[in-house]
């Protein structure tokens, strides 16, 4: 059993998130190909090598399967442009409202490149999405979130550590149809499988939560009625808040309005969160200071995604996929990036045992 | 140190309230047992301790219960974490964490303990319930006993004066059932803990009692085990005995009924109990070199068994011997990595799921698994419809097995015995030759772990190869005509009930431990053979 290396679950979330902030709609194929690699070496290190079973491997799992999906569903239904053409399947006619949407006609080798670029996008920014799990499982992270947001935390790490458990009393019950002599294949297996499976999550999560009550869950010093108020606080804050985000995103007249909401719902949700948590009893057991290496590996993940959007407007192409302009280039500063991840990653302290 | 003054539940659409008002009081520093049968309040005489009846459950509490002066109708369930730790029936569906230190050191984070002091009680812990080894493994890769450790360590993390665990034995092995029963014990003995139990397996704990609260036909009463197990319905093996032979002081453990044994055995010693079925039909299965490997490991390896019409096997061994596996490979869930398995001739993967159920059927351990239906009487026509049988065929089989339930009953709301014989009815309906059933008596009280023994009787009478995979040795010794002894996946014997050696004490009968001897397994026989001397 290994723990994982002493840097600060925060770090290596704020390490992907820069990732992703450089990564999200890069369709180079070289900078995407590279910028997996520089993660797969990172979570290398970071597990010795144990790398299947991990989310990270998952993801990349999952991210070829998305590639295959994106270029089923070009060849099916993709916009017919000009191009190379390789086959030509058999047009499907549609009626004058579906204008830009065909089934099948001919297929273009273009058509086929701009869809792998497209997925191996969105496979990229799945892997970080991995590789932070991988690195630091979300369930470490509760331990750092504010005392009034870990109650919120703890019921989203909950959530997901019911999926696999689904999975399991899935298989149960297909078992448990099977000796039923019962189909255990396709619409009817379905059917009659949903609804107890459901109904044992239901009684799972009763359990548990009169097995964390019966611990001291939510103990805290306020009385009832200031809690509602800090509820009540909380959930209007959040509204101020959305209501004024949706304004400034949409410009227009209302600019002052929308600011001066924002600034009014994040502070009366700062209030709300704060009283909380000086209401709660809660301490953590585990003690991960932000140490200096913790600020390492976080600053090299931002100073890349910054690096890889200044690229990107440095020269403007760079990041898109390069179908019909020959092949895929990289820029210094792109490597430049891609190097500052790579050192940051590596530079956290081995998994020790 | 609890009490319990005129205390009465009433849950909301139900008749009468679940008990009537009982007073009584639990002594601190003792082990309290807690017994009845099924469904007669004794969870919801647990929940009252540290309030989870009302403030969880709902439902209406006159009276009051006080623990060291607090009062339920004042204090919630988290109010209590620091004075009740509780251990819940199925502890893997309490766990919170996903590590062990974690999950222990839970609690103390709720109840804002200083790091330090976290850190030095886990690791007491951890030292106390033998569990230093498995400090930061995953919750999910537990076995069943160090689940259950692990739960204990996590409720006595806050240091409570008091533990509440709810049948903590039902799902062990004998020898994880014992450790956990010493924990217990010690925790009585040396760390000044309140420790309040409900169990079935009334053998494994009542020498460790020192009062027995009854919870049955609507009533609570508390008194010293033995005046307690002078009446109850719910007895072991040894109590039977003791109180059918009028031994004075009524011994609760074969320990201390050892002085009467040497006069039974010149009783016995002319007499033979009555012979186990055995069977020279040719086998219904056949397990042929069978090596079933998960990755590296086996679960198991080149097992050879037949099963015989009219023979009821028992499968024994620890948590992870095989034995699940081994029912697995009957019934076509799972596949030999090399060696085979035939079931009337054919290998039971290779039958669909009609074929296959018209073969052989199971019982899994939780048999609500079996079950759809909204109700009784839905659940037994649609069995009629998925098996293609004359309409009737699995009523009449229920009626047998469970006369009297009503068939709009939703099968949730059935008792585990009533729910096991109807899961029953509808894999009997098909006529399997073979019948396999998975730990069978895990959650049964006496009287339908009795009713189960005569049923099983009768099948096996009629034709049917039975073979279950059960912890309860007591149980095995009422129906096994053979028992097959399973360790880490390798077969180490096969012997007929009557005449297995007793020395591996652990999967030895009550009977069998006084008398010394394989011969007599059950109360029943003893009495029996006695009364018919004299």
């Amino acid at each position: 059993m290994t723990r994982l290396s002493s840097i600060h679950p925060g770090a290596w979330w704020l390490f992907g998130a820069g990732a992703i902030l450089g990564l999200t709609g890069v369709a180079n194929p070289l900078v995407d190909l590279l910028a997996i690699a520089v993660l797969l070496v990172v979570v290398l290190r970071h597990t010795r090598g144990a790398l299947s079973r991990t989310p990270f491997a998952t993801s990349l799992r999952i991210g070829v399967f998305l590639l295959v999906a994106r270029v089923v569903f070009a060849v099916l239904f993709g916009a017919r442009t000009g191009g190379t053409v390789l086959v030509n399947l058999p047009q499907l006619p549609l009626p004058s409202f579906f204008a830009g949407v065909s089934i099948g006609g001919p297929i273009t080798s273009e058509l086929l490149l701009q869809a792998l670029c497209q997925g191996l996008a969105l496979a990229t920014v799945l892997a970080c999405f991995g590789a932070c799990s991988t690195l630091a499982p979300p369930g470490t992270l509760l331990g750092s979130l504010p005392k009034a947001v870990y109650e919120l935390g703890l019921s989203v790490a909950i959530a997901l550590a019911f999926l696999p458990e689904l999975v399991a009393s899935a298989q149960a019950l297909k078992a448990a149809r099977r000796l039923r002599g019962r189909p255990t294949k396709g619409i009817a297996g379905l059917r009659g499988t949903v609804v107890p499976i459901l109904e044992g999550a239901l009684e799972r999560s009763v359990t548990l939560a009169a097995s964390m009550d019966a611990r001291g869950f939510g103990l805290s010093t306020g009385t009832p009625t200031s809690q509602h108020l800090g509820s009540v606080a909380a959930g209007a804050g959040t509204v101020f808040l959305g209501i004024g985000i949706a304004g400034l995103l949409n410009g227009g007249t209302l600019l002052f309005w929308s600011g001066l909401s924002v600034f009014f719902g994040s502070s009366l949700l700062a209030t709300a969160v704060s009283k909380r948590s000086r209401q709660l009893r809660r301490t953590t057991f585990d003690h991960r200071p932000f140490t200096r290496r913790s600020i390492v590996v976080g600053v090299s993940g931002v100073t890349c995604g910054l690096l890889l959007l200044e690229a990107g407007r440095l020269k403007p192409g760079l990041m898109s996929s390069p179908v019909g302009r020959g092949w895929p280039t990289l820029s210094p500063l792109v490597v430049a990036a891609l190097a500052v991840l790579l050192i940051g990653g590596w530079s956290g302290p081995e998994a020790v045992e | 140190m609890i009490e319990f003054l005129e205390t009465s539940v009433h849950y909301e659409g139900a008749k009468h309230s679940v008990f009537a008002p009982a007073s009584f009081t639990l002594d601190a520093g003792a082990l309290h047992l807690v017994v009845g049968p099924t469904g007669a309040g004794k969870t919801t005489l647990l929940g009252l301790m540290n309030g989870h009846v009302p403030h969880f459950t709902g439902g209406r509490v006159d009276g009051d219960v006080r623990v060291r002066g607090r009062s339920i109708r004042d204090f919630r369930p988290r109010d209590f974490a620091d004075l009740v730790g509780v251990v819940r029936q199925n502890p893997r569906a309490g766990f919170v964490a996903d590590t062990v230190e974690h999950e222990i050191a839970y609690a103390m984070e709720n109840l804002g303990f200083s790091r330090a002091a976290m850190h030095e009680r886990v690791g007491h812990l951890l030292e106390q319930l033998d569990l230093g080894e498995l400090r930061l493994r995953k919750l999910q890769t537990l076995s069943g006993g160090q689940a259950q450790r692990v739960a204990i360590a996590a409720a006595l993390s806050a240091s409570p004066s008091v533990l509440v665990l709810d049948e903590p034995t039902s799902g062990l092995d004998p020898e994880a059932a014992a450790s956990v029963v010493a924990i217990l014990e010690d925790l009585v003995a040396h760390h000044d803990v309140t420790v309040i139990v409900s169990e079935h397996r009334l053998e494994r704990i009542i020498g460790n009692a020192s009062s027995v609260v009854v919870v049955e036909g609507g009533m609570v009463s508390q008194g010293n085990p033995q005046h307690a197990m002078a009446e109850a319905s719910v007895i072991p093996p040894i109590v039977e005995l003791g109180r059918a032979l009028d031994w004075s002081p009524l011994p609760l453990t074969v320990a201390v009924a050892r002085p009467y044994a040497d006069e039974l055995k010149l009783t016995l010693a002319p007499r033979r109990p009555l012979p186990r079925r055995t069977s020279a039909e040719a086998p219904i299965a056949v397990l042929d070199q069978a090596t079933v490997s998960f990755g590296a490991s086996n679960a198991l390896l080149n097992i050879d068994v037949e099963v015989r019409p009219r023979e009821v096997t028992a499968l024994v061994g620890h948590n992870g011997a095989g034995k699940s596996t081994f029912l697995g490979l009957l019934c076509g869930l799972v596949s030999t990595s090399s060696g085979r398995v035939l079931v009337g001739g054919v290998d039971p993967l290779s039958l669909d799921p009609l074929a296959l159920v018209r073969r052989v059927g199971l019982i899994p351990q939780d048999p609500g698994l079996l079950l759809y239906s909204s109700s009784v009487e839905r659940e037994l026509t649609e069995a009629d419809r998925d098996g293609g049988l004359e309409p009737g065929t699995t009523a009449a089989w229920f009626s047998q097995f469970q006369p009297t339930v009503e068939g709009s009953r939703h099968p949730r709301d059935l008792s585990e015995g009533q729910r096991l014989c109807l899961a029953l009815a509808i894999v009997m309906a098909s006529s399997p030759p073979l019948l396999l059933l998975d730990e069978p008596t895990c959650g049964l009280d006496n009287h339908a772990k009795e009713h189960l023994g005569v049923v099983l009787g009768e099948l096996a009478e009629r034709g049917t190869a039975i073979v279950l995979a059960s912890h309860d040795v007591e149980f095995i010794a009422t129906v096994a005509d053979r028992v097959i002894e399973l360790d880490r996946g390798v077969l180490v014997s096969a012997w007929p009930a009557r005449s297995r050696p007793t020395s591996r004490m652990t999967f030895t009968s009550q009977m069998q431990e006084l008398l010394g001897s394989p011969e007599w397994l059950t109360a029943k026989e003893v009495i029996d053979a006695v009364r018919g001397t004299s």
